[in-house]
């Protein structure tokens, strides 16, 4: 599997978890160029078609959360026997490891950290997504200390299948509600009992039922109730304990009734007025709609300064005035009574102003203010900010409040925490490096993510058609995607010129197109022809409207006009006579005078100006003359003995036979 | 297959029809089954359901099986063995199949999470010693009653046992599929016996949870007990789970008893 590309885009990198029934590894993405966790199922889906698609369905429902305490799931795919999921990639560790390394956590971190919890809970409820399966091994944990819950719905979807499991595969069931044990329906308040074991580890470190078998542990969450933490640890406060007592109610109708009640819950359990908090209990109540949680009216503190007042000193104020009408009867010890606690509550007052005022508040509107105006706003009405959690908001430009939670204009106790979200502006997105990758295809692949305005910029260039060759913005560059206007050099290819007829160019005319055409004209050829002039283009290679690139070779072939006919020759044997002078002939043995002869040839390559034979002769000669003529021609030859014309003929092509 | 079981006599004392299928919906067969016959001596029937691993369920049940027939056919004191030695000898064997399938499991990941139920019954003239481990199930059967010797060790059946579900819940539970209990699973084992006893009119069945999922007792009774041949009694119990889903391998052994459909020798 390590090195493997799977779904043609995520490179395995390495293993890095591995469960009953799946394994996960680090891949990367190399598409977006991204680190991913790819979980690939160890499961045969063959002849499980409704498995699958049960499967596959609560993985798609899952990418639908959005959360920044869910883990991402980008992707859910199969590839040939493959099923996979591509999540966000956390590194970092899972709870579980985190609480086998560092547990029992202190107090104000397990709460820290089930806040997150209950708040990915709250909103993936809030989407009508049960979890099912919530453990800390389904809870990673980066490095700065936040959780992220992965694994909604899929562990269970899997575990419907028909195949016998024994203990070694089974999965934990220290998480699992009494509900689910007894084989019902997981609903949203069985995610809201195993909140309550997780916190309850968290605390002690430790599983509060646990046994040899899954059936013992299943049993005594059946049966026995949630044992107490501060037992263990009498410094857990009252309230810290409660959450866990309602959260594990085995009747899921004394839990909480959401999460998000949970949650809400979770924001004040630290606050001082909460920690003498009676111990929850099930009502002993036959009337189950009357159901209540018992938590004490106290009067709050409120909190001008940020840091937290843990003042133990402070009696509850309430208990004091019940006091003070039951024993009106008393007057003499009333009296000084009375006068202590008039000292100590205008003492008080002196230093909680609003000690005696109002106990709960309206939480004011603060989403748009900047963020040091909404802290200050939320404070001077008495309230903590208890966390401040930076996140994209479309809405809100960076630094402003985007939401508070809980919102604005509920009542709230003074003194409970709000946390405030402040925009980092709208979402942004890093652009990778595109350069050298298809046109086509990533622009695509942007238009899927939202980026609207995307340009390109033809160049021509030696890269294939398509490729892109610069982007603006660069790499690197975090941008909005809706409001980005993403510029892409694309190449073209190689310029390309529409290839003229060269039919008849002559030579010079060859030479022109070329300068002007930048094409590389080659004569390769030189052949006769009819109907083409000499010394003019006959053919061409490739033909005229080829598409070519710039600097391509043309071959042509030029015409050497039209094919002659055989050239004929008339050859005649002439006996060229020598006459001796007649004046003088009486002395016999003089010698004979010589005579001059010139031949004359008039045919394809002699004219008749200048004699192609000349020469004497004393006695008889014979001569071959041969006369050449092309077609057509007419020709002949003369023969001269000194000035005389001795012979003479001539000859017409036509006349050969 | 059809095997006869002979008492000292001559005489037959019970018939075995062994039917195993793959189901509708597997890939792949993890179940297992077998009748062993020692001359003049015991018979030994095994049916093994096989799990996890990658095609650990396949090897776990045949490998349990095969040991469990190698060394019954090895026993040279057959002859001399009381009910309480071949009950020694039946633990014994449980707990070597145990090791050796729990150290391929360790030792190959390929067979890592695998093991397997096992129920095997030694019949030793008219008494049964009755080996079981997971919820493969051991039934007598006859005319007035069906009754199932042994107890699943299953996860529903102890929340059943402990009075926390209902019959109904415990059937359509989710987690019914999940054992506490089996061979080559953990480091050691500990099965549980049961005694049984034929008589002329008592069936005998083995069977895996394929036919016990889906096929409710009053129909394997119905079947088991009515007039016809063994053999076909045997596939048409295999055949009803089939139309019932045949989600899972179904596997039976049947045994009649000795005065139904005797021919003479």
């Amino acid at each position: 599997m390590i090195g493997e590309r799977i779904g043609g885009r995520y490179e395995v990198l390495k293993g890095i978890g591995e469960g009953g029934m799946s394994k996960v590894y680090l891949a990367h993405d190399i598409i977006l160029d991204r680190d991913v966790a790819i979980k690939v199922l160890n499961y045969d889906f063959a002849n499980e078609q409704d498995l699958k698609k049960r499967f596959q369905r609560e993985a798609l429902s899952a990418t639908s959360l959005t959360h920044p305490h869910i883990v991402n799931i980008f992707d859910v795919g199969e590839d040939e026997e493959l099923h996979y999921l591509v999540m966000e990639y956390i590194e970092g560790q899972t709870l579980k490891k985190f609480i086998q390394m560092n547990g029992p956590l202190q107090v104000h971190q397990a709460v820290k950290i089930m806040r997150q919890l209950v708040s990915a809970i709250a909103n993936a409820h809030h989407n009508g997504i049960v979890h099912r399966d919530i453990k800390p091994q389904n809870i990673l944990m980066d490095a700065e200390g936040n959780v992220k819950i992965t694994d909604f719905g899929i562990a269970m979807a899997l575990s419907a299948t028909a195949h016998t499991k024994t203990n070694s595969v089974i999965g934990t069931v220290h998480y699992l509600s009494p509900e689910q044990a007894r084989g019902g329906m997981a609903t949203k308040k069985s995610d809201i009992y195993s909140l309550g074991i997780v916190f309850y580890e968290l605390l002690t470190g430790e599983l509060p039922f646990s046994a040899e078998t899954a059936v013992a542990i299943a049993l005594k969450h059946l049966q026995e109730e949630t044992p107490s933490v501060r037992l263990s640890f009498p410094g857990i406060p009252q309230s810290v304990e409660n959450v866990i007592l309602k959260a594990t109610a085995k009747d899921a109708t004394y839990r909480y009734q959401s999460a998000e009640e949970m949650y809400e819950d979770l924001l004040t359990v630290l606050s001082p007025e909460r920690q003498h908090e009676e111990k929850f209990t099930i009502p002993f109540d036959d009337d189950r709609t009357r159901v209540i949680p018992i938590i004490a009216d106290t009067s709050k503190a409120d909190h001008s300064e940020k840091t937290k007042i843990l003042n133990p000193v402070i009696p509850d104020p309430l208990p004091l005035q019940q006091k003070k009408k039951k024993k009106r009867k008393k007057w003499p010890i009333i009296v000084g009574l009375s006068a202590l606690l008039l000292a100590i509550a205008v003492l008080l007052f002196f230093y909680w102003p609003t000690l005696f005022g109002p106990k709960t508040a309206l939480i004011p509107e603060v989403v748009g203010l900047e963020e040091a105006e909404a802290i200050s706003l939320l404070e001077e009405n008495g309230f903590v900010v208890e966390d401040k959690i930076e996140d994209y908001s479309d809405e809100y430009p960076a630094g402003q409040v985007f939401r508070i939670d809980p919102e604005a204009n509920k009542k709230r106790e003074i003194g409970s925490a709000i946390i405030v979200y402040v925009s980092t502006g709208k979402e942004t997105t890093e652009l990778t490096n595109y350069v050298d990758r298809d046109y086509e295809e990533i622009v695509e692949f942007l238009q899927d993510r939202g980026f609207g305005k995307i340009r390109p910029e033809w160049v021509h260039n030696d890269a294939p058609k398509g490729q892109i060759l610069k982007q603006t913005p660069e790499a690197g560059e975090k941008v909005v995607p809706e409001e980005t206007e993403i510029v892409f050099t694309v190449s073209l290819g190689k310029e390309m010129k529409t290839l003229a007829d060269l039919t008849n160019y002559t030579e010079n005319e060859l030479k022109d197109y070329a300068d002007k055409s930048h094409f590389n004209i080659r004569i390769v050829n030189r052949i006769e022809s009819d109907s083409v002039k000499e010394g003019h283009v006959i053919s061409q290679k490739p033909s005229a409207n080829a598409e070519l690139e710039k600097g391509a070779t043309v071959d042509v072939v030029i015409s050497k006009g039209k094919e002659k006919p055989p050239v004929k020759y008339f050859v005649d044997t002439v006996t060229i006579q020598y006459e001796p002078s007649t004046v003088e002939d009486d002395e016999e043995d003089t010698d004979p005078e010589p005579q001059t002869i010139k031949i004359y040839i008039q045919d394809s390559k002699h004219s008749m100006t200048d004699p192609v034979a000349e020469f004497t002769i004393t006695e008889d000669v014979k001569r071959e003359i041969t006369v050449e003529l092309e077609e057509g021609q007419r020709g002949g030859y003369k023969i001269l003995r000194d000035s005389s014309i001795i012979a003479e003929k001539t000859f017409n092509y036509n006349d050969a036979e | 297959m059809e095997i006869g079981v002979f008492d000292k006599r001559g005489g037959r004392v019970l018939r075995f029809e062994v039917v195993t299928d793959i189901g509708k919906k597997r890939t792949v067969n993890e179940d297992s089954a077998a009748v062993f016959a020692i001359q003049d001596g015991p018979t030994l029937a095994v049916v093994a359901d096989g799990m996890g691993g990658h095609r650990g369920g396949d090897y776990a049940s045949s490998t349990a099986v095969r040991i469990l027939g190698e060394q019954f056919v090895k026993v040279d004191s057959a002859a001399t063995m009381d009910e309480e030695d071949w009950k020694e000898w039946l633990q014994e064997t449980v707990m070597h199949v145990n090791r050796t399938l729990y150290d391929v499991a360790e030792n190959d990941k390929e067979y890592k999470g695998m093991g397997t139920t096992l129920d095997a019954v030694l019949i030793h003239g008219d008494k049964g010693i009755v080996t079981h481990v997971g919820d493969s199930r051991v039934y007598t059967i006859n005319r007035n009653e069906i009754s199932q010797i042994t107890k699943d060790h299953s996860f529903v059946n102890i929340l059943l046992d402990s009075g926390e579900i209902t019959e109904e819940e415990a059937a359509k539970h989710p987690q019914r599929n999940w054992i506490m209990k089996a061979v080559g699973s953990e480091k050691t084992i500990m099965p549980d016996f049961y005694q049984i006893k034929f008589d002329g009119q008592t069936y005998l069945l083995i069977c895996t949870d394929g036919l016990s999922n889906k096929v409710d007792n009053a129909r394997i009774q119905k079947i088991v007990t009515a007039d016809g041949d063994l053999h076909d009694k045997a596939v048409k119990l295999v055949e009803l789970a089939n139309e019932l889903g045949g989600e899972d391998n179904i596997s039976v052994i049947l045994a009649s008893p000795s005065t139904s459909e005797v021919s003479p020798q």
